[in-house]
């Protein structure tokens, strides 16, 4: 029936004629950046073009797998290069085992309509750093930080920063939370979603807080290591409270998972 | 009741029926049933034959609802050569059938992913057709950023 096989089919078919919707939007853009800049872009001048369209880079995912600081700069240039593509159209940038307080001063000065910052493991990024990069974007809706190191101090900062901030991701291997629970139900009324993962809180205190400050809150994720159990009439109110209430005691030191 | 059946035709005129509750998978013809009933032939002016009958197969699944995606996902691994693939991609996104298309873009960029560029200008045909002042903006693009 079929009159062509695949194979006489890529002899004649021009590929660099397919919808850019389909080439850029659904196939380069999933190789992510460094793909793109190491290699993708450098096959001809459509994909170049394509990947120089700012629609390219809404969304900007960079891990650096191999932690060798020596490398760690290039792909501290690789971000900087990418978020220089997205022309002031960056959503949404996560990153992961690399960049400083100057790669984020970067990506905050061009990069107004972000609306959530995810840093994974950016050992080199202090607290001072991110808040000096959080009072440009205050149209931040959603943020993760993973083994940053943020004071009670910082996350007051953030709040203020940051007053559309719906969801709140905060994952450290510090021994007490306490403070910094504090700190979030009080500086941050308008959450939605708050997911705490980290060592031990001394007491319940924090989360009852949360409940209390916290009146929107849609979802609470706990997942503690070394921690005592939940008060059983606050757990109770949790549950009554947040349409998805999570509480998990892992046993495993964070960073070892 | 008999059910009723559409007539799609390919780019090289091959005709090919299908259920019309099945056909409606994709948005174009749902829309096109809604307007005027479609009762004539639906012509698919950039769909071969070969990737119709395999969008026809694509439509005509029986998966409960909670294994398609893997469903999708095999489908899509199956055909793993990526002109096939791309002229699937091109047919889901004509028809309006995003979740093939994703599947098949998808696999299309998994399979990329690793090439060499030597290797993608091979599986796609693509030529290196840049300028020595392409080449010059590359590198200083990147002078720039380091």
């Amino acid at each position: 029936m079929a009159s062509t096989s695949a194979g006489d089919r890529s002899e004649t078919r021009n590929w660099l004629e397919m919808p850019d919707e389909i080439m850029g939007g659904m196939i380069l853009q999933r190789l992510g950046a460094v793909e793109i800049l190491n290699n993708a872009q450098k096959v001809c001048t459509t994909w170049r073009r394509i990947c120089k369209d700012p629609a390219m880079w809404k969304v900007i995912k960079i891990s650096h797998y191999f932690h060798a600081s020596d490398s760690d700069f290039v792909f501290e240039k690789l971000c900087k290069q990418a978020v220089h593509r997205s022309c002031g159209e960056l959503i949404d940038i996560s990153i992961k085992h690399f960049g400083t307080d100057d790669l984020l001063d970067y990506i905050s000065r061009c990069s107004s309509k972000l609306s959530r910052l995810c840093l994974k493991a950016c050992y080199d990024i202090t607290g001072c750093g991110l808040n000096n990069a959080l009072k440009r974007l205050s149209h931040l809706e959603t943020l993760e930080l993973s083994y940053t190191s943020i004071l009670v101090e910082d996350i007051e900062v953030i709040g203020h920063n940051c007053p559309l901030l719906k969801s709140f991701t905060l994952k450290t291997n510090f021994m007490y939370y306490d403070g910094q629970v504090h700190a979030i139900a009080n500086s941050m009324p308008t959450l939605r979603h708050f997911k705490l993962v980290g060592s031990t809180m001394d007491t319940d205190d924090g989360i009852r807080a949360i409940l209390n400050d916290c009146p929107h809150l849609e979802s609470l994720e706990i997942r503690m290591c070394f921690c005592r159990c939940l008060d059983e009439n606050l757990e109770k109110l949790c549950r009554e409270r947040i349409k998805e209430f999570k509480f998990k005691r892992d046993g495993i030191p964070i960073g070892l998972q | 009741m008999s059910k009723k059946t559409l007539t799609l035709m390919s780019k090289d005129k091959q005709l090919f029926n299908i259920e019309e509750h099945l056909a409606v998978q994709s948005v174009t013809i749902r829309n096109m049933v809604k307007e005027d009933g479609a009762s004539s032939v639906i012509p698919l002016p950039r769909v071969d034959s070969e990737t119709l009958a395999l969008v026809i197969e694509y439509l005509n699944r029986q998966q409960a609802p909670e294994e398609d995606e893997d469903y999708v996902k095999k489908f899509v691994d199956e055909r793993g050569e990526i002109p096939t693939l791309l002229e699937l991609a091109q047919a889901a996104l004509d028809l309006d059938i995003k979740k093939l298309m994703d599947a098949a873009c998808m696999k299309v960029a998994d399979l990329i992913k690793d090439f060499t560029l030597e290797e993608v200008r091979e599986a796609l045909r693509i030529e290196n057709d840049r300028t020595p002042e392409e080449e010059k903006a590359i590198r200083d693009e990147f002078q720039w950023a380091f």
